[in-house]
């Protein structure tokens, strides 16, 4: 049994939920036959993965869905054996190429290559182009970015790039320039709470309504997540009661107890208890910019207006240090000291003018 | 039985004497023929390893031997070695000595201390008194032994089969304790002996535990005091941790005693000493050096006394005299009114930073002195300082962030320490807020961390940066640290250094990297030092009772690879959800666990728990930091590999290994203070 997020996802342009003006302009425009490079992004669970199977199907028809895992290895320059899995059709292939880290220049020049260099057999009944599909682009090295716009140019009669990712600010405008940009943003609290309706009727299910809207709202307007809070609804109690509480990952629930930790109390010595359990959630593998934005998110609650902008002032400034840096824990810990140390000064002075 | 080619070397004229495959140098021996000839001086005892017959050495005394050889010490007075210490040996060697009758197990006795401390000269000297005879041992040299071996065959039957070192030592023990030596001099023949160990054979290093059972096996035949002295290096892998764990040293009832470097009064009384010596004895060829050369000398030695007399012989040649820096002599004979305290003081910070280029030592520090220095950062009084060096006053907005003058140079000890620069921010990162007090102080001091990391961001020029980027976190948690900022007297104002974030950025826009090189180094130490607020000034370090802290090991490594290795296991296992690592982790598993959604392998369902669950109250506290690790923190430093998590050593906080939390850490105290009251 595989979970309703893969289980109910729309195959096809048409049956999409939400967007449904987008949809049909990307339908015209595959309708052409070709189309330029692609530059897919929006929040995650917005539905960009989903859109862009129903672009290649439109486009290919339902041989792309025969999917196939590869795993494929390429030799850096310095003999460094690299170990990449990849999903690929017939048209079409996907791949991570930040799955390798710094190294990923290597793996966008030898696939886009490898792929570029085989044109496909029967070009009167096929397109004779094939797809790449990189996701996560937005967290590829500047060097891997930089290759990535040359090979593009070079290889753009064999195939075409699909990009994915979050935020196109981490992609060089060199890139961005050379693809059509389709933003996918996030689904409106109705419209998750009707697709969570809808999904719940596929299943045998009766979901409240009041409840629909409760994931929804929890779900940060992420569908990919209201539909796994769903799910876990489901196991939690069925029949749905419209009350009933929405169970949160653990991580969240600890993130948040470490940001009132800073809030209750500013010392050195419980900066170090927060080390801790930062570290306890860098080991269970929450990225550290999700713990940033964690963290801010509920500090910044205490808050009142100056003080809130300047929190995030600070908060931008570490995150993008975060970014650059390598050592994540020093900017956080970095943010945690200089929030409790701003904080203690606001509390100081409110409670002079209180008294 | 034929007598081996390779003792004869040392031993011509001892031809009886030699008749054992192993061959024990017996050194009491080599002492007292030296004394009867007619060299009329030395003895030989301090820095020799034994290693020179005695006849040819007393040939060679009068001109060209070292004078770390012939200035060894004879009477306890003339040791520099602390007089506590010297008791302690002596007051267990006597102990021992007298009581050995009625003991039913052997003394063992353990010396550690850096090289150049005087282990080696006090137990010769406390022996000489006592009336005890040494024997010692020395590693049979396995190249010649095996070559003979090969090309004298019809010798073969008069020999004994080669043995193993560790045979060999095993058997050594037994032959010493057992029999006395020849009666060849006519001495006394019931005088009282120990075994001293000064070299391991091979097989020990690499097998411990066979060290360990041999020694078991001494304990129970043994009677005399088996003495075991052990060098300290600053580039870790210590003997003493591996040959003689706590464990170990508690079962065999080890009585260990740790020797500190010579402090340097004492060091230039000895160097004047021998100067003064030599000159009346041989006028015409040496050259009394300055008091001034004297104390750099001393002071360039870092406490290594064999070092420190030899480079004072080299000094002491005619035509070397301009060797000594100039900067220093100036100095001292500008102070020379000064008391001798203040002027040492005033050479301090150059003595540390340049280095002499001869005669000084390789003076490496101890990853925990290294970090003691810059989390308990000294400070001299403001007074102390020379009056050349003018800073101006501070303008008011910025008096807030005076500090005065610090004792060490942040620069040279990450420098001098074994680590390479992010690691060894790593481990300030781990330790520094348990020295601070304020939430404010503190803040600064992240920042400089957070400054040092970025700095290093780029991996092209990370290489060239990592130095000014360990300075960074150096210097900014020394300098955040307020309550640390200042001495209690301040006469004036003197403005430390105020390291400046934005301008390393504007440096790193220009890509001009051979000036920001110089410049970020200084940023990080200096700017941890002076963000201390609350060490600012010396009064209040010495109000502020900071008392000992236990330094622990930088947890990030152990996390990062536990991150890692998750990752990866998440990847493996759940590869057939096809989702982006990020999605996977943050959304999918997670819920996933709460799910009653079948899976596929029972390791995916263990393996959700593990990720999933959070604990409701950690309680982990990373490991107490022991000299052991320093080994790890290299490896660490090559192949970026997380230190290992096994400690041999006992550590205060963790009560989960029972039985090696029978002995609280003390070493661990004593080089921490050693830092506080040292003078060099």
């Amino acid at each position: 049994m595989s979970l309703w997020v893969d289980k109910y996802r729309p195959t096809n342009l048409s049956k999409l939920d939400y967007h449904k003006e987008q949809a049909a302009h990307i339908k015209k425009l595959v309708a052409s036959g070709d189309f330029p490079h692609l530059l897919v992004y929006g929040p995650s669970g917005a539905g960009k993965k989903t859109r862009i199977m129903c672009l290649l199907r439109e486009l290919y028809g339902a041989g792309v869905e025969k999917l196939r895992m590869e795993h494929q290895s390429f030799v850096t320059p310095s003999k460094k054996k690299l170990e990449i899995s990849t999903i690929a059709s017939n048209y079409h292939i996907e791949v991570n190429p930040s799955d390798v880290g710094i190294q990923d220049r290597v793996v966008i020049q030898e696939i886009i290559k490898t792929v570029a260099q085989s044109n496909q057999i029967d070009t009167s009944q096929q397109k004779d182009f094939k797809v790449i599909l990189l996701t996560e682009t937005d967290r590829l090295t500047k060097d891997a970015q930089h290759a990535l716009r040359r090979t593009m140019e070079k290889y753009m009669g064999t195939c075409r790039l699909i990009l994915c990712c979050n935020s196109t600010s981490k992609v060089i405008p060199a890139i961005r320039s050379r693809c059509l940009g389709i933003r996918v943003p996030a689904p409106k609290i109705e419209e998750i709470s009707k697709i969570l309706v809808t999904t719940c009727k596929k299943e045998g299910l009766n979901l409240p309504s009041q409840l629909a809207t409760k994931i929804a709202e929890k779900s940060n307007r992420n569908l990919r997540r209201a539909l796994l809070m769903c799910e876990a609804c489901r196991v939690q109690q069925y029949p749905f009661s419209a009350d009933q509480s929405v169970s949160e990952p653990d991580w969240e629930v600890y993130l948040r107890e470490t940001a009132n930790m800073i809030v209750q109390q500013q010392s050195p010595q419980r900066l170090l208890e927060v080390r801790q359990r930062i570290y306890e959630l860098l080991t269970h593998c929450i990225p550290a910019d999700i713990i940033m934005k964690g963290l801010l998110k509920e500090v910044v609650a205490n808050c009142d207006g100056q003080l809130k902008t300047e929190i995030t002032q600070v908060a931008a400034f570490y995150e993008h240090r975060l970014q650059m840096g390598q050592k994540e824990i020093y900017h956080i810990e970095a943010f945690v000291a200089k929030f409790m140390s701003i904080y203690k000064h606001f509390l100081d002075e409110s409670m002079g003018e209180f008294f | 039985m034929k007598r081996n080619s390779w003792v004869s070397s040392a031993f011509d004229d001892f031809d009886d004497f030699g008749n054992d495959h192993v061959k024990p140098t017996i050194s009491s021996v080599k002492a007292s023929r030296k004394g009867s000839s007619s060299q009329s001086t030395k003895g030989v005892l301090a820095g020799t390893k034994g290693s020179l017959g005695g006849k040819r050495l007393a040939k060679a005394l009068s001109d060209s031997s070292l004078w770390s050889e012939k200035h060894s010490p004879k009477l306890q007075t003339e040791l520099a070695v602390h007089k506590k210490k010297i008791e302690e040996v002596e007051t267990w060697l006597n102990h021992h000595l007298v009581r050995k009758k009625h003991s039913q197990k052997a003394p063992l006795l353990l010396l550690t201390g850096a090289s150049g401390s005087g282990k080696t000269a006090t137990i010769r000297v406390i022996c000489k008194q006592l009336h005890t005879d040494i024997q010692e041992w020395n590693n049979p040299l396995p190249g010649e032994a095996q070559r003979d071996e090969e090309w004298t065959f019809q010798n073969y039957a008069d020999r004994l089969p080669t043995q193993s070192q560790s045979k060999q030592f095993s058997d050594f023990l037994l032959r010493a304790n057992k029999y006395n030596k020849l009666q060849i001099f006519n001495q006394e023949a019931s005088r009282n002996k120990i075994i001293l160990v000064e070299e391991f054979p091979n097989a020990f290093l690499k097998d411990a535990t066979l060290f360990h059972s041999t020694l078991r096996s001494y304990l129970a035949t043994g009677r005399c005091p088996l003495v075991f002295i052990i060098s300290d290096s600053s580039s870790g892998q210590s003997a003493e941790r591996h040959l003689f764990p706590k464990d170990i040293q508690l079962e065999l009832g080890v009585h260990s005693i740790s020797f500190n470097p010579i402090a340097p009064t004492s060091l230039s009384k000895v160097l004047t000493k021998i100067a003064t010596e030599e000159h009346q004895k041989n006028r015409s060829g040496i050259s009394v050096p300055a008091k001034a050369t004297i104390e750099s000398l001393a002071m360039g030695s870092a406490g290594d006394i064999r070092g420190a007399i030899n480079s004072l012989q080299f000094a002491c040649l005619k035509d070397t005299s301009d060797l000594c820096r100039k900067k220093g002599v100036k100095r001292t004979n500008n102070g020379a009114s000064v008391k001798l305290k203040k002027s040492q003081k005033a050479t301090k910070n150059d003595t540390n930073s340049e280095d002499m280029s001869i005669g000084g030592k390789d003076a490496s520090l101890f990853m925990f002195r290294a970090l003691g220095k810059i989390l308990y950062c000294k400070r001299c009084e403001k007074s102390e300082l020379s009056d050349d060096v003018a800073v101006p006053d501070l303008p008011k907005h910025l008096v807030h962030q005076y500090r005065d003058p610090l004792t060490i140079n942040p620069e040279s000890v990450v420098e001098r320490c074994c680590l390479s620069g992010d690691v060894f921010t790593a481990y300030l990162h781990q330790n520094y807020p348990e020295f601070y007090t304020s939430i404010d102080d503190l803040a600064a001091s992240t920042e400089y961390i957070s400054s040092a990391d970025y700095l290093t961001n780029e991996w092209s020029n990370r290489e060239a940066l990592r130095e000014y980027a360990s300075s960074v976190a150096t210097r900014g948690i020394i300098h955040s640290n307020s309550s640390r900022a200042t001495t209690s007297s301040i006469s004036n104002t003197n403005m430390g250094w105020k390291p400046h974030t934005e301008i390393i950025v504007l440096f790193l826009l220009f890509q001009n990297r051979e000036a920001l090189r110089e410049y970020a180094s200084s940023v990080a130490t200096r700017g941890i030092i002076h963000s201390n607020s609350s060490r600012a000034t010396t009064g209040s370090i010495s109000n502020t009772n900071m008392g000992w802290k236990p330094l622990h090991k930088p947890q990030y490594y152990t996390v990062r690879k536990k991150a890692l290795d998750n990752s990866t296991a998440a990847k493996g296992i759940f590869k057939d959800l096809h989702y982006s690592k990020r999605d996977l982790e943050t959304d999918i598993l997670p819920y996933l666990a709460m799910t009653n959604s079948t899976l596929r392998y029972p390791g995916q369902i263990t393996f959700l728990q593990e990720l999933t669950r959070f604990p409701k109250f950690s309680s982990t506290r990373s490991e107490v930091l022991s000299e052991k690790d320093i080994m790890d923190s290299l490896e660490t430093d090559s192949n970026l590999e997380p230190p290992s998590t096994t400690s041999s050593l006992p550590n205060a906080t963790d009560l989960t290994n029972s039985q090696q939390t029978i002995q609280p850490p003390i070493e661990e105290e004593v080089i921490i203070e050693d830092y506080d009251d040292d003078d060099w």
